[in-house]
């Protein structure tokens, strides 16, 4: 736990983490209304660490003259530029791993006053949500959760509205947070936040020093029930959706990878990140083998 | 001693957004004028640029402001100092060359001097037809470029790209000042449009953005109809042109402004304000909303041109 | 609580205010990152507050200049005020 509240929280996960549901969470608990907020209108958003106009508003460059190397080894002052200004705690969206600048600094700066809430998923699951988000196939998804190169927002011929975010591979994108000693992170399971969501976001809250009594935890809770967020999505819309066949909010469980991936695809995941998967509590369908 | 150690360094002239510029780095992106008998508005020098400001009253991760002169700093690439809305001057690092130098001068460090005069200026592109001018505003890479070059191929001619100058005149009337510069666009976009013979160097060497040399470039400052910023459609957010209401419409201006935490640190605030008051006083602002992909950009320049004729 | 005629108002200093055309305004608090836009009325009444003045006065001199009955201007003006006093573009001030 911290002892005084850090200025900035880095809400880190990979993608497809439940990252969003995350931040609903902390709008609806900073908005204290009557009614669950509005998705399309959170209340109190943080922004995220891949803005691009926050990026150029902050370092007045034209990001499009910068390539990605440079920017990233702008990042860290960018950010221990954000820290300084925050007014009061600031919870930012993340997911990039925690990585190495090509100047030799984190990524995130040296900024004193940050800590970090990692939220992380069964890759199993991630690959089927990034595959219903991207419009991608299975076997596209299961490698960007694979590859330790995978990254987002990396045009060659053209300009992505974020900045490029390194991902890791799940496991690399993991261990990258949890094994770094700069920023005090504290891990959150989304099925554990799934199964008992009033008191690991109470734990969350707790670890950032942001006082929220149980009343407003239990509220936030029930206005961010993934029942509602869909009916929300329904009737007006997400603008975090990409996907024309498919909503943003689509089944909210766990271990639905069971119905939708091939036995070939779990072994591949597995193959690639069983070790961590081990460490965080996430049974493993496959065994080693050994090859001949 | 031979006299070819005294070589004066080739001057090149410019009108750029309303101001005569004479710049010892040829400016790329930039179209060439005749240079004129009078002094120049702006000069743009190499020299010895430091690395800080001494009694800097703001600072961020890459700038120091010290009263009316701005320092901003490249890491490993180039460093600037901008004085007055009247001098730049800038100092390159070893093995940056002075062709990649053009871009940020003519992008990031004009526009501050911009801001240092008192300018109006906004982060978008502008075409003119009818003797009258629309300003397309939009994030980074939201395409206003390409929808600018689009229209220009519809039959509007060029005015501005990226740096966009709202100047009133005598009667208070917002007028685009044309820019003197090149579009800048993505190689995609280039081939979509058919512009590749008019496609000069690349802002950055092996980068696929390129500057383009405009077909008609307007030569006057012209009379800003309206303001349209641009959305991508998305399920959320319908396609559709909308008004925006006098406090959105102000909120957004502040908001596509360039570099508007600068603008907000050198201009007072009532200033901008009335500024700004007066564009909205004769001109309105458009959210429009449209698919991307270019398989949609005829239609939207279609609809850009059948609203910008209802506006009368 | 809606204001009473005798209500004093005064305007809120802190807000930076500007013309837009003949008959609108904006007006915009730095603090708050907010932003606001008055009609006709609303921008004559900003007017008016240039000195305080009570709910009467207002009613009385809009009634003057809008045409409008006295009884229709006192429930919009009501409202109006009401309304700017929410979003602390006017005070109420103490009696």
């Amino acid at each position: 736990m911290m002892s005084e509240p850090a200025k900035i929280i880095w809400l880190a996960s990979f993608p497809k983490s439940g990252n969003t549901w995350f931040r609903i969470l902390l709008a609806n608990l900073a908005a204290g209304e009557a009614g669950p907020s509005d998705i399309n209108d959170l209340y109190e958003q943080g922004g995220s660490a891949c803005n691009r106009w926050e990026f150029e508003s902050l370092t007045m460059l034209d990001s499009a003259l910068l390539s990605y190397d440079e920017i990233d080894c702008l990042r860290p002052l960018v950010y221990e530029a954000m820290t300084a200004e925050a007014v009061g705690q600031r919870w930012v969206k993340v997911h990039d791993a925690y990585t190495i600048t090509p100047s030799g600094e984190p990524l995130f700066g040296r900024g004193l006053s940050c800590a970090a809430v990692y939220v992380v998923r069964d890759p199993r699951d991630v690959a089927v949500s990034l595959a219903f988000h991207h419009s991608t196939t299975l076997d596209a998804a299961v490698r960007l959760v694979n590859s330790p190169d995978g990254v987002y927002c990396e045009s060659r011929d053209g300009q992505d509205r974020q900045l490029r975010q390194r991902l890791a591979g799940w496991s690399g994108h993991v261990t990258s947070w949890l094994d770094q000693t700069e920023v005090p992170v504290h891990v959150v399971r989304y099925e554990d936040l799934l199964a008992a969501p009033a008191r690991h976001f109470a734990a969350a809250l707790k670890f950032a020093a942001r006082p929220a009594t149980e009343a407003e935890i239990e509220r936030a809770v029930r206005f961010a029930d993934f029942a509602e967020l869909q009916r929300q999505e329904n009737e007006k819309g997400f603008m975090e959706r990409i996907s024309r066949t498919t909503p943003f909010f689509r089944s909210g469980r766990a271990e639905g990878w069971r119905e939708m991936l091939s036995a070939e695809q779990v072994a591949a995941i597995e193959r690639c990140n069983g070790a961590v998967m081990a460490r965080l509590g996430y049974g493993l369908e496959t065994t080693c083998r050994r090859t001949a | 001693m031979s006299s070819a150690v005294f070589k004066r360094s080739p001057m090149y002239h410019y009108f750029i957004s309303g101001l005569h510029v004479s710049s010892e780095l040829e400016l790329r992106g930039a179209i060439p004028r005749e240079p004129r008998g009078e002094t120049d508005d702006v000069s743009i020098r190499r020299g010895s640029v430091p690395l800080a400001l001494d009694g800097a009253t703001a600072t961020g991760p890459t700038w120091d402001l010290a009263g009316d002169i701005f320092l901003l700093r490249v890491p490993r690439l180039i460093r600037f100092r901008i004085e007055a809305g009247r001098d730049i001057v800038f100092e390159t690092e070893p093995g940056f060359a002075d062709c990649d130098a053009a871009g940020f001068v003519l992008g990031t460090a004009f526009g501050i001097l911009l801001h240092q005069r008192g300018s109006l200026v906004l982060h978008g592109s502008a075409v003119a037809k009818d003797g009258r001018s629309i300003a397309i505003c939009g994030y980074s890479g939201a395409g206003k470029s390409t929808l600018a070059a689009a229209l220009c191929g519809d039959g509007c001619s060029f005015v501005a790209d990226d740096i966009c100058v709202v100047g009133l005149d005598g009667r208070q009337r917002p007028m685009i000042l044309p820019d003197g510069r090149h579009l800048k666009l993505w190689k995609e976009s280039i081939d979509h449009l058919g512009l590749a013979e008019r496609r000069g160097r690349a802002v950055r060497e092996s980068f696929a953005k390129y500057y383009v040399d405009p077909p008609d470039p307007h030569a006057q400052p012209s009379p800003l109809s309206a303001v349209y910023v641009l959305r991508e459609a998305r399920p959320s957010l319908k396609e559709g042109v909308e008004r925006l209401s006098l406090p959105d419409a102000m909120r957004t201006l502040d908001h596509e402004a360039y570099r508007p935490r600068f603008r907000a640190k050198l201009q007072p605030r009532p200033q901008t304000m009335a500024h700004v008051a007066a564009v909205l006083s004769r001109a309105k602002v458009f959210r429009l909303v449209r698919p991307r992909g270019f398989e949609h950009l005829q239609d939207t320049v279609a609809a850009v041109q059948a609203h910008w004729d209802s506006l009368g | 609580m809606s204001v009473g005629l005798d209500t004093t108002l005064n305007r809120n200093d802190e807000l930076l205010h500007a013309s837009v055309g003949a008959e609108e305004c904006v007006m915009m608090s730095i603090e708050a990152g907010s932003y606001y836009g008055l009609n006709a009325v609303g921008s004559r009444i900003w007017e008016l507050l240039e000195s305080p003045k009570t709910v009467g006065q207002l009613c009385r001199q809009i009634c003057e200049e809008f045409e409008v009955d006295a009884q229709t201007c006192e429930a919009a003006v009501v409202i109006f005020v009401d309304d700017l006093i929410k979003n602390r573009i006017v005070h109420a001030a103490e009696s």
